[in-house]
């Protein structure tokens, strides 16, 4: 773990100066916990003074995104629609064991709408800003967590993905994040968006990082029937940085359509080279059945997202905003053969992917195809997001199920931040965290900064 | 978006009780529809789920040998 103050207090007292500082701009925080924090970080100094420590999380500031349930507030989704009850007074099952861990939860972050909405101006709740351009999209849906880390809010967040909302707004901040293989992380407590896509990861500023809040809440639970009992396989093994021995098969069939940004090749290149540096061997490989994933993981997320907010649907359709409603009805348009059909497939993908790791231990790619875009080019037209998509490469992965990580990778002409991305065969998150941890031991991407250090902060 | 292809949009989305106004159509959905009827023949034409089982529940090692057997398997 990187330096920091010496004490909880100090950390909490900080992260709130912080905050102060730069939330009102920012919008990262839905809900702040300042007094449960300070109150909380007493009693981990006293453990601490006691010679206690609950690990590498002992005392460490963490942000949680506002679909995840923490008992010190309540949870909105961005969204006037969740019943303001939902979760109220309970920890969901990762910030239970964040909490065991010793880590100290200082408030809620921002996200879009109930996790699949579009970034829109500021008014019904706060919308989070990247901090390395405030006037660029900051990447959805774990906004705030994202733009949090990168500007140094605090130094690890939780968020959820289900079509790259960990990777997104990872790569566009400048972060790192790592989005486990499905079922790794219990999800009870999670305002769901698809049942059989969704996952809570953590976004930090390093691979270490990652891997310390992963060990923290991975394993199974019974109140989350999909969650897998893997005990006992450690996420993050203590490694010497090489690569030696390991295969990296490399993606570039799908990832470099018309419009990709000019700057994201090179950066790819560099980043392919410093792996090759650290030991390991490169193979050129095609992923199997791209398109048939990408088309399958939309019909499922229709299908689930649809069944999860049909009855509000009805009743209350304008208290979502038209882009959440629009993308909750899809599943309107897909019929139940069609859903079951979009899980075999699946399969089908899972198998092609099965034989892939068979030859190879990891496939890296460019996480987008571009960096933040202006936020007024989205405001003004819902078809400029649409056709954005096709520089979005996170949603293969949500369909097949495997870890997958997005690290820093270098910036634009324009000093953008842009994501390497890098997946590993169902529960091989140990390899994909050496391989990120390997390559940020080469690399300073992941120490930029977006925005200076506050009068007495450490890092 | 042609008028067959519209009044289908009607009919599914007052099939699933979804008050959908002509904004809604206009601003997204005559995007969407088309790209989601795509993206279903797109699974149904994949020659081999046409005998897989669904991943209704998630499995890391997914047997490559099942019951039966596709062309891609052989």
């Amino acid at each position: 773990m990187s330096a920091r103050p010496r004490t909880a207090v100090a950390s909490v007292e900080a992260a709130l100066r912080r905050a102060d500082e730069l939330d009102p701009r920012l919008g990262v925080y839905m809900t702040r916990f300042d007094e449960p924090a300070r109150r909380r970080a007493a009693e981990l100094d006293a453990e601490t003074a006691a010679g206690i420590s609950r690990g590498p999380l002992h005392g460490v500031v963490v942000a949680v995104k506002d679909n995840i349930a923490v008992a010190e507030g309540a949870t909105t989704a961005q969204s006037t629609v969740l019943d303001p009850a939902w979760g109220r007074d309970r920890d969901a099952v990762a910030v239970e064991r964040l909490k065991a861990a010793g880590a100290i939860v200082i408030g809620k972050t921002t996200l879009h709408e109930l996790a699949i909405g579009h970034p829109e101006p500021p008014g019904r709740f706060p919308e989070a800003r990247n901090p390395w351009a405030p006037d660029r999209y900051v990447g959805g849906s774990s906004s705030g967590s994202a733009a949090g880390v990168a500007a140094d809010l605090f130094p690890i967040a939780l968020g959820t993905d289900t079509g790259g909302s960990l990777r997104i707004p990872a790569a566009l901040c400048g972060v790192t994040t790592l989005m486990p293989t499905y079922g790794r992380v219990p999800l009870a407590g999670c305002v769901p968006l698809s049942y059989s896509i969704d996952r809570i990861g953590p976004i930090a500023r390093t691979a270490r990082e990652a891997a310390a809040t992963l060990e923290a809440i991975a394993g199974p639970d019974v109140r989350d029937p999909a969650s897998a009992d893997r005990v006992g396989e450690a996420c993050g093994d203590e490694h010497d940085g090489s690569l030696e021995g390991l295969r990296i098969g490399v993606e570039r069939a799908h990832h470099f359509p018309d419009g990709t940004d000019p700057d994201v090749a090179p950066a790819f290149e560099e980043a392919l080279a410093v792996l090759a540096q650290a030991g390991a061997e490169l193979v050129e490989i095609v992923l199997p059945h791209w398109d048939e994933a990408v088309a399958a993981h939309a019909v499922i997320e229709g299908a689930e997202s649809l069944a999860a907010h049909q009855p509000d649907l009805r009743d209350r359709w304008h208290d979502y905003t038209p882009w959440t409603r629009l993308a909750l009805s899809r599943g309107a348009l897909v019929s139940g053969s069609d859903y079951v059909q979009a899980q075999r497939v699946r399969r089908v993908v899972q198998k092609g992917l099965a034989r892939l790791f068979g030859e190879v231990d990891l496939v890296a790619s460019p996480t987008l195809g571009i960096a933040a875009v202006p936020l007024e080019k989205l405001y003004a037209s819902t078809a400029t997001t649409l056709s954005l998509f096709k520089h979005i490469h996170t949603r293969y992965w949500n369909c097949a199920g495997n870890p997958v990580m997005s690290v820093p990778m270098g910036f634009t002409r324009e000093h953008l931040p842009l994501g390497l991305q890098l997946a590993a065969r169902p529960f091989a998150e140990s390899v994909v965290l050496r391989a990120a941890d390997a390559y940020q031991r080469r690399t300073d991407w992941h120490e930029q900064h977006a925005l200076p250090a506050s009068e007495g902060q450490g890092r | 978006m042609s008028d067959e292809m519209r009044e289908e949009l009607a009919r599914l989305l007052q099939a699933a009780g979804l008050p959908a106004g002509d904004d809604d159509v206009e601003t997204q959905l005559q995007t969407t529809f088309p790209v989601m009827r795509r993206a279903v023949q797109l699974l149904h034409a994949m020659p081999e789920a046409r005998r897989e089982v669904p991943a209704v529940a998630f499995d890391a090692d997914p047997p490559l040998d099942g019951w039966h057997r596709t062309e891609a398997d052989r």
